[in-house]
């Protein structure tokens, strides 16, 4: 084979390249739709995130109650919500009661939030009590509080103090 | 070039052939393999699609929920869904499965409603909600919807 000969076989190792080039970047492109349907699970998660803490709010609980400053339980009977012993906890810690006077509602809280949400979550509840001078938020969940890469839905009320006190239901995966 | 003052004869050509073919082979191969996986994307994309909006549907239609309120079941509603019920509120030519799964309160129900045995080849669609037993009983749940064809 002469240099006219090798001319050719070079020119056909460039076509190889460059269709071994042009099949990358199609198989890059086709992969673009399974990015594409990982950012509408996102916003997928987001929505489940809302749906998880209204549907923690509404739940009754069936037998919530707290330690008074003397140690004596008080009662609030069955009809409570999560949503509204959540707030009643949040006047009563910024009126200086400790956190472990609740401890065994918060306990039941969490146990119906994690049997709520479907695998691969894990759920948190993270109350936060704006108030000044007002006691540590309160997280109901795994670990010390939700981590970096979540999807979050909260709301904020307010107390009877006229405080804002703002229930936010973290979502995530691990 | 061919004949007498030819630079290289057929056997030398076939080595060229072969790059040229395996080049070709190649930009086919990978033409087939995007168009497949981009159809099987579209494809699993639109039954998830309409797995969640089945699911939106049967959370929102006032036929199941307690005093109008989106996401709160009422119980007896949800006890008395059947088969045809479904069918007309999903409102979907696909086989449809309806689970709801209480996670909260005394002796927590669950309740599973299908139109026609689901596929192998399924959408699901999942999500949270309350089922109002009554006022002072309202449970925490898992909807799940599962869409076959």
């Amino acid at each position: 084979m002469d240099r006219a000969g090798q001319s050719a076989l070079f020119d056909a190792f460039l076509f190889l390249t460059v269709a071994i080039v042009a099949s990358a970047a199609v198989l890059s492109y086709a992969s673009l739709a399974s990015s594409r349907s990982e950012a509408l699970s996102r916003e997928r998660a987001l929505e489940y995130a809302e749906d998880v803490r209204v549907a923690l709010m509404r739940t009754t609980l069936g037998d919530a109650g707290y330690l008074n400053r003397t140690g004596a339980r008080v009662d609030l009977g069955g009809w409570v919500t999560v949503e509204r012993f959540l707030l009643d906890e949040a006047d009563l810690r910024t009126a200086g009661l400790p956190e472990a006077n609740f401890a065994g509602t918060n306990a039941a809280i969490g146990a119906i939030a994690a049997g709520l949400v479907r695998p691969p979550f894990s759920v948190g509840v993270q109350v936060d009590f704006e108030g000044d001078g007002g006691p540590a938020d309160l997280w109901i969940g795994t670990g010390a509080g939700p981590p970096p890469d979540r999807y979050t839905a909260g709301w904020t009320y307010e107390t009877t103090a006229g405080l804002p006190v703002t229930i936010a239901v973290h979502l995530w995966t691990v | 070039m061919w004949g007498e003052r030819a630079v290289g004869g057929f056997f030398e050509d076939v080595h060229v052939l072969v790059v040229v073919v395996i080049g070709m082979a190649t930009l086919l191969a990978s033409f087939a393999a995007a168009f497949v996986a981009y159809r099987e994307a579209r494809d699993r994309d639109a039954l998830l699609q309409e797995a969640s909006r089945v699911l939106r549907v049967l959370l929102t239609d006032p036929a199941l929920l307690h005093g109008g309120e989106d996401r709160l079941l009422d119980l007896t509603a949800v006890a008395g869904l059947d088969e045809a019920g479904l069918a007309s509120l999903a409102g979907t030519p696909h086989a449809v499965q309806l689970v709801l799964s209480e996670r909260s309160g005394t002796d927590p129900r669950t309740f599973v409603v299908e139109t026609a045995s689901v596929g192998p080849e399924r959408a699901v669609a999942a999500t949270a909600a309350s089922v109002w037993h009554s006022d002072v009983d309202v449970r925490a749940s898992r909807v799940t919807v599962t869409l076959g064809r």
